[in-house]
């Protein structure tokens, strides 16, 4: 009972600014037509919500979102992790790939949308590829880092044990960088949402990016404001299913 | 004890780190044996090259002249595997005491059913039975350091290397692990060289006692503990006790106290 209570007390404490901030909106947009056309109002809101889901397909374009991210993501991932695992492995490629990396690294993915755009169509791949790109050096970077932060102590012990590379990699390398992959999941997030919303910002048929751009077009702020929701709603999933995998596969790490 | 082969035997063994291409000798010529179920105690002043006299036995550095020959091969060539114990808790922390008592076992061959037998003694005897499943981060120093012995020990090394290994761990932990560990030791016939700065320790666990000059070390003195009793029935919290430690005690101050004030 008393569990319950407390997870009462957290709810509450969450919920507590959003209602606030429903209120405050409410109070500031309610009966002034000109703050209404900036800002909608939360029954504006709400209206344009009902719409959205059951005439203007809202789930449809959230889920053509969340697969270009998640598509993007689980690419970017995988290649960002294999190349920082390679850069460990063969250490000169790392010190002549650097200067590539970093300039790679600071390029805005907005500049290379034309780019996919071009090659790759206005379809979904594109976006799933403008997501990949957007995630790609965050993991490779992190992954390298994570690989070289490994315990000296550690590759010491190994040492001593008589591991091979192989083993040396697998039993104490991986595991050392995994928290640093599972950092970088964690931002890799918000950069995979990113780089697929502006895919379909500059050129789309479907997705929340092509929604909000539609209706921003018509200044139907209220409309505007349930794709941007959509977003966040896809931005709160993703971070939890990672947080959810970060529980399962470094259990002991909260223990530390 | 005429008949008790040497198991380690070090010749003339010279070692110098380049610092700013300035060459600076850590070890001046060392030479001694170590017998089958021998443990011997290396003491000597700060920085005088005790560990890194243990890392050139335990190959972790080559760079050296002079000869290391184990079991009469030379130590490149030495079938049987080393145990080391670090000073510094050397734990995997994303993996439990057994899984990380097991590391030497998994990585040399694979886990056999008599690893599962020994490490179940192992922990029994450093009574640890109930944190098998524990991470390093769920365990006291003391318990870190018995898992980290524990592991050293189940791949049943030929020689045991032992570098300050309680130096972490605090005294009443240190008392018991030390008299675990030397009816392992002894128990088994394994041969051991433990580097200390805790003369008391040294006496206590060693059946010889090896003095190193400061930086370039030799071998300034060689002393040889004997209670007049077999050591596997003394034990080294009894030792400590016993009416002649404190005079090996004195020996061997007066004996390191040169080195430790030059």
């Amino acid at each position: 009972m008393k569990i319950a209570l407390k997870r009462a007390i957290q709810i509450f404490w969450y919920l507590l600014p959003l209602f606030i901030f429903l209120a405050v909106w409410w109070w500031l947009t309610n009966k002034n037509v000109k703050l209404q056309f900036l800002f909608s109002s939360p029954g504006q809101f709400y209206h344009a919500f009902y719409l959205a889901l059951f005439k203007e397909h809202l789930l449809f374009h959230t889920g053509v979102t969340a697969f270009e991210a998640l598509a993007g993501f689980l690419i970017g991932m995988v290649v960002g992790v294999a190349a920082g695992v390679l850069l460990w492995y063969w250490e000169p490629l790392a010190r002549i790939s650097r200067p590539y990396i970093v300039a790679l690294g600071s390029l805005p993915v907005f500049a290379l949308a034309p780019i996919m755009i071009v090659w790759f169509g206005i379809g979904i791949f594109s976006k799933v590829m403008m997501a990949a790109f957007s995630t790609v050096i965050v993991a490779l970077v992190q992954t390298y880092k994570g690989a070289q932060s490994a315990s000296p102590a550690h590759l010491k012990l190994m040492h001593v044990l008589g591991a091979n590379r192989k083993q040396v990699f697998t039993k104490v390398i991986f595991p050392s960088a995994m928290v640093w992959v599972f950092n970088s999941m964690r931002l890799n997030i918000g950069f995979a949402l990113l780089g697929a919303f502006i895919g379909e910002f500059i050129a789309a048929e479907n997705g929340l990016g092509y929604y909000i751009i539609k209706a921003s077009g018509l200044y139907d702020m209220a409309r505007v404001f349930v794709g941007i929701t959509g977003i966040m709603a896809l931005g709160l999933m993703f971070t939890g299913l990672v947080a959810l995998l970060e529980r399962k596969f470094l259990a002991w790490k909260e223990l530390t | 004890m005429a008949q008790n082969p040497p198991l380690l035997k070090i010749e003339n063994l010279v070692k110098s780190f380049s610092d700013n291409s300035v060459e600076v000798p850590v070890l001046d010529g060392i030479s001694f044996e170590l017998k089958i179920g021998e443990i011997v105690a290396i003491l000597g002043p700060s920085g005088c090259g005790k560990t890194t006299l243990l890392n050139l036995i335990a190959g972790l550095d080559k760079d050296y002249q002079g000869s290391i020959h184990i079991n009469k091969k030379n130590i490149s060539s030495f079938g049987e595997r080393l145990g080391y114990i670090f000073q510094d808790d050397t734990l995997l922390p994303w993996r439990s005491a057994l899984k990380n008592a097991m590391l030497g076992a998994e990585i040399n061959g694979g886990i056999k059913d008599f690893h599962h037998e020994l490490v179940a003694d192992l922990f029994r005897r450093f009574g640890l039975e109930e944190f098998i499943d524990h991470y390093p981060a769920q365990l006291s120093g003391g318990m870190r350091q018995r898992v980290s012995i524990i592991q050293a020990l189940v791949l049943d090394p030929g020689l045991l290397l032992m570098d300050e290994p309680f130096s972490a761990v605090d005294y009443y932990n240190k008392l018991t692990i030390e008299d675990t560990l030397h009816s392992f030791l002894k128990e088994k016939n394994k041969s051991a060289l433990l580097v200390t700065h805790d003369i008391e320790e040294a006496v206590a666990m060693s059946d010889r006692v090896l003095i190193l000059s400061s930086r370039p070390a030799t071998i300034i003195e060689e002393i040889t503990v004997d209670f007049g009793i077999d050591r596997a029935l003394l034990p080294p919290s009894k030792a400590r006790g016993h009416k002649l430690s404190s005079s090996y005690y004195q020996s061997i101050w007066e004996n390191l106290k040169e080195s430790v004030i030059s």
